[in-house]
C-alpha cells in the first residue's frame, strides 16, 4: 500500500505547529499534523477546580504530584535531554497543542529597537502581530510604549492593590528621572465574548496549570479545531517522527517516518516539511539526520531567559480586600522599559520583572512566619495579604558556551541520541541580575513597602533558567553562512524544509516569546503557501 | 457574562469529581493511631482554632498521613523520627530544619482545606463575571 501522501506534513503541535496547521488547511492544502502526545480533554484530564482534598489520594495514587491537577506537572516529560553547566532545564509537554496548554498566556510584542538586532524589522512582524493578537483573543490596555508596541487589545484586566502599588513606586521613580514604565499584563485570556470566540474568562486562577474551560489560547483549542473543520486536516496524534526521509540525492525532503503509540513504524509523504518540535527538539532533529546544517550553526545562538525574585510588603493594605485576586493566575502586571534606549553599561540586553500578589491557595507565596500559635496564623494571612512579588525575566547573553548538541551515549527509546543542553551564565548574566535585584528594591521602597525577600548574593546557582522559553538554534537570517533559515523560514539548504517555532528567532529581547512565534509563524506559513500557489515546491 | 455561562463553566468542573473525603472516620495509611493523635495535637497547636477554624478543623492530619502515605522513603523517615522527638510545640519549634518542613506542609494542608480558606477569607476558585479589586 502507498504511503499516504500530504502536501505538507506538520510536526510538533505546540504554538507553532498549531498555527501552521491552521494557515496550510485554511488555505487548500492536505495537511498531517504529527504529535507525539494524545489530545487531552479539558475539565476532565486536568481540573484544578477540583476540591483538593477530594482530588488528593487518586491523584498521589496514579503517581501525580500535589492535590490539583496540572497539564505540565502531570503530562511532562522533563528527562529527555542531558544538561551541562549551570542547570539547564528543558521538558516536553506529552500533549495535542504542547506547551500551548501550560503557558501563562503573556502576549508582549517585540518592538522596534529589539528587531534591529533581526534580519526582518518590526514593519514585516507588525501585520501579524495584529492577526495573533486577534486570533488568540489578547486583553490589554494602550500604554503607549515605544517598545513595547500596543495591539489589538480585548477589555483589559486591572492590577490588585499591592500591584497597584509597586506602579506607584515606579511613577515616583519616574518623576525622579528613572526610565522604566510599569503597566498590566497583556494575555491571549478573552474578557470580551465574541461571535466563534473561546469562553470568557472567569477568573479562578488557574491558567498555567490548564484552563478548565478553554478560555486561555491554546494551539489545542483554537488553530487546531478551526483546521480540522475545513477538512483538510488529519491529526496523527501519539505518534513520534523517527526518521526525516530525504531524496536520494539529499537535495530535498520526500517524507517521514513515524512510531505509533504500538512502536509500529509508519512513513508518511509530503511536499514540503514543517518542524515545530520546538527550540531544544528541531535542532536535535537537524543534528541528528545532518541535514539543514551547511552554515555550522544549528544549536548556536541558543538562549532564554533567567531571572530571581524579589517580594514586598505594603503594611498599609493590612485590611484591603483580597477575598478574590485570583484573576489570569499570578502575574497581573509588568515592569518594563528599562535600558531600551540606554544600554546598562554593566550587562548586555535588558530584563522585565513581571509582578503579582494575591492569597490563591495554591500559589501562597509566604508560607512561614515566625513562632506558632495564633500569631502566626494572623501573620500568614495578613502577610500573604500585603505581598507583591517581582520575578525578573532577562534574556541571557548568547555566546559560544550555550548551545545544542548531540549527547554522545544517552540515547532515547528509539535509539536516538538526547540532545546536549550546554548552559554557563556570563559575567553580564549576574550583571543583569544584580540590576534587577536593586531595581526591584528601589520600586518598594519608592512605593512605602519594606523588603520581604530577596537573593541573599547573586551567584550562578541561585539563578533559575526558565526551561520553555528557550530559543535560537535555527536562527534566521540573510546570509546562509551564518544562518539556518532565510527570512521566510525555510531552509537555506533545503528549499521544502520549513521551520515554524521559536528556534528562529535571530535575537532575544526580554519579551515573552509565545505571540512572536505564532506571528512569525504565521508568516512562515503563508509564504509557504504562496509558493504552492507558485509551483515551486 | 450572563449566569447561565457561569454555572455551566462550574458545572464543567463536576466532570469526573472524585468521591468526598470522610476525614472524621480515616484511618491513617502511614502513622500509627498514636502518631496521628499526636499529629493532629501537634499542627493544632501550629493553627489553633481561635474565631477561625484551625488545623484539627480543616483536616490538616488526614492531609499530611495520605501525602506521607505515598511519599519517599527519605521523606517518611523524617517526619516518623521528627514527631518521635518531640512531645510539645515548644519542643518541635526547637528543631529548625525539622519545624520548617513541618510547617510547610501544615500550611500547604491548612490553606488548601475549606476551613482554611474561611480563616484567610478566600473566596476564589469559582466564576465571577469581573475581575474589580477594590484598592
Amino acid at each position: 500500500m502507498p504511503n499516504p501522501r500530504f502536501d505538507a506534513v506538520i510536526v510538533g503541535s505546540g504554538p507553532g505547529g498549531g498555527i501552521a496547521a491552521y494557515v496550510l488547511a485554511t488555505a487548500g492544502l492536505k495537511v498531517a499534523l504529527v504529535e507525539m502526545g494524545r489530545r487531552l480533554r479539558p475539565g476532565a484530564d486536568y481540573n484544578a477546580h477540583a476540591n483538593p482534598y477530594d482530588a488528593l489520594d487518586r491523584r498521589l495514587s496514579q503517581g501525580k504530584p500535589g492535590a490539583i491537577s496540572s497539564v505540565w506537572n502531570d503530562y511532562s516529560e522533563r528527562d529527555h535531554y542531558t544538561g551541562v553547566g549551570d542547570n539547564p532545564r528543558h521538558g516536553q509537554l506529552r500533549a495535542l497543542g504542547g506547551r500551548s496548554l501550560c503557558w501563562a498566556g503573556h502576549c508582549l510584542r517585540f518592538g522596534p529597537l529589539d528587531y534591529k538586532q533581526w534580519p526582518i524589522s518590526y514593519a514585516d512582524a507588525a501585520p501579524y502581530y495584529d492577526k495573533a493578537e486577534r486570533f488568540m483573543q489578547v486583553h490589554g490596555t494602550k500604554d503607549g510604549l515605544s517598545n513595547l508596541p500596543d495591539g489589538v487589545f480585548e477589555k483589559a484586566v486591572p492590577m490588585r492593590c499591592p500591584e497597584r502599588m509597586l506602579k506607584s513606586g515606579v511613577e515616583r521613580l519616574k518623576q525622579k528621572g528613572r526610565k522604566m514604565e510599569f503597566v498590566a499584563q497583556r494575555k491571549a485570556i478573552p474578557t470580551e465574548s465574541k461571535p466563534g470566540g473561546r469562553t470568557v474568562c472567569h477568573y479562578c486562577g488557574h491558567c498555567m496549570r490548564g484552563c478548565d474551560v478553554d478560555s486561555k489560547y491554546t494551539s489545542a483549542n483554537t488553530p487546531i479545531p478551526k483546521a480540522l473543520a475545513t477538512g483538510n486536516l488529519k491529526l496523527f496524534t501519539e505518534s513520534t517522527m523517527t526518521r526525516i526521509r530525504m531524496s536520494k540525492d539529499g537535495a530535498k525532503v520526500v517524507g517521514i517516518e513515524y512510531a505509533t503509540a504500538s512502536g509500529e513504524r509508519l512513513e508518511l509523504d509530503c511536499r514540503a516539511l514543517v518542524l515545530a518540535c520546538s527550540t531544544i527538539e528541531t535542532a536535535r532533529q537537524l543534528l541528528i539526520h545532518g541535514i539543514g546544517n551547511s552554515s555550522g550553526t544549528v544549536g548556536k545562538y541558543l538562549t532564554s531567559h533567567f531571572g530571581v525574585t524579589v517580594a514586598g510588603l505594603f503594611p498599609g493594605l493590612k485590611n484591603r480586600d483580597a477575598s478574590n485576586d485570583d484573576g489570569t493566575d499570578y502575574y497581573h502586571s509588568l515592569l518594563t522599559g528599562l535600558y531600551w534606549d540606554k544600554p546598562n553599561p554593566n550587562f548586555e540586553g535588558t530584563y522585565q520583572v513581571q509582578s503579582g500578589a494575591g492569597l490563591h491557595p495554591t500559589k501562597l507565596f509566604i508560607k512561614d512566619a515566625p513562632g506558632w500559635g495564633s500569631s502566626f496564623k494572623r501573620a500568614l494571612k495578613e502577610l500573604n495579604t500585603i505581598h507583591a512579588s517581582m520575578n525578573m525575566q532577562g534574556s541571557l547573553l548568547i555566546s559560544s558556551k550555550k548551545f545544542v548538541d548531540l549527547d554522545p551515549a544517552a540515547k532515547d527509546k528509539f535509539g536516538l541520541p538526547l540532545p546536549r543542553i550546554h548552559l554557563h551564565y556570563e559575567d553580564s548574566d549576574l550583571a543583569m541580575a544584580r540590576d534587577m535585584v536593586a531595581t526591584c528594591e528601589e520600586v518598594i521602597l519608592a512605593a512605602g513597602g519594606e523588603i520581604y525577600s530577596r537573593p541573599r548574593d547573586i551567584a550562578r546557582e541561585g539563578l533559575v533558567i526558565d526551561g520553555n522559553h528557550w530559543v535560537g538554534t535555527c536562527r534566521m537570517g540573510r546570509d546562509k553562512k551564518t544562518s539556518v533559515v532565510n527570512t521566510e523560514g525555510q531552509s537555506h539548504d533545503i528549499p521544502n524544509l520549513f521551520i515554524s517555532d521559536a528556534s528562529v528567532f535571530a535575537a532575544y529581547p526580554e519579551k515573552n516569546p509565545t505571540l512572536t512565534n505564532v506571528a512569525l509563524s504565521w508568516r512562515t506559513n503563508d509564504r509557504i503557501v504562496e509558493k504552492f500557489r507558485r509551483r515551486e515546491v | 457574562m450572563e449566569r447561565r455561562e457561569l454555572l455551566a463553566i462550574l458545572g464543567s468542573a463536576a466532570v469526573a469529581a472524585p468521591a468526598k473525603v470522610d476525614i472524621a472516620n480515616y484511618k491513617p495509611r502511614f502513622f500509627s493511631e498514636t502518631e496521628y493523635s499526636k499529629l493532629d495535637r501537634l499542627t493544632e497547636a501550629l493553627i489553633p482554632s481561635d474565631g477561625t477554624p484551625g488545623a484539627h478543623e480543616a483536616g490538616v492530619r488526614y492531609y499530611i498521613d495520605t501525602v506521607l502515605h505515598y511519599a519517599d522513603p527519605s521523606a517518611q523517615r523524617m517526619w516518623r523520627e521528627g514527631l518521635a522527638k518531640h512531645e510539645t510545640i515548644e519542643q518541635l519549634a526547637a528543631d529548625a530544619t525539622f519545624f520548617r518542613t513541618f510547617k510547610f506542609l501544615a500550611v500547604e494542608a491548612y490553606a488548601l482545606s475549606a476551613e482554611g480558606q474561611k480563616h484567610f477569607g478566600y473566596k476564589g476558585n469559582t466564576a465571577i463575571p469581573e475581575f474589580k479589586p477594590r484598592c
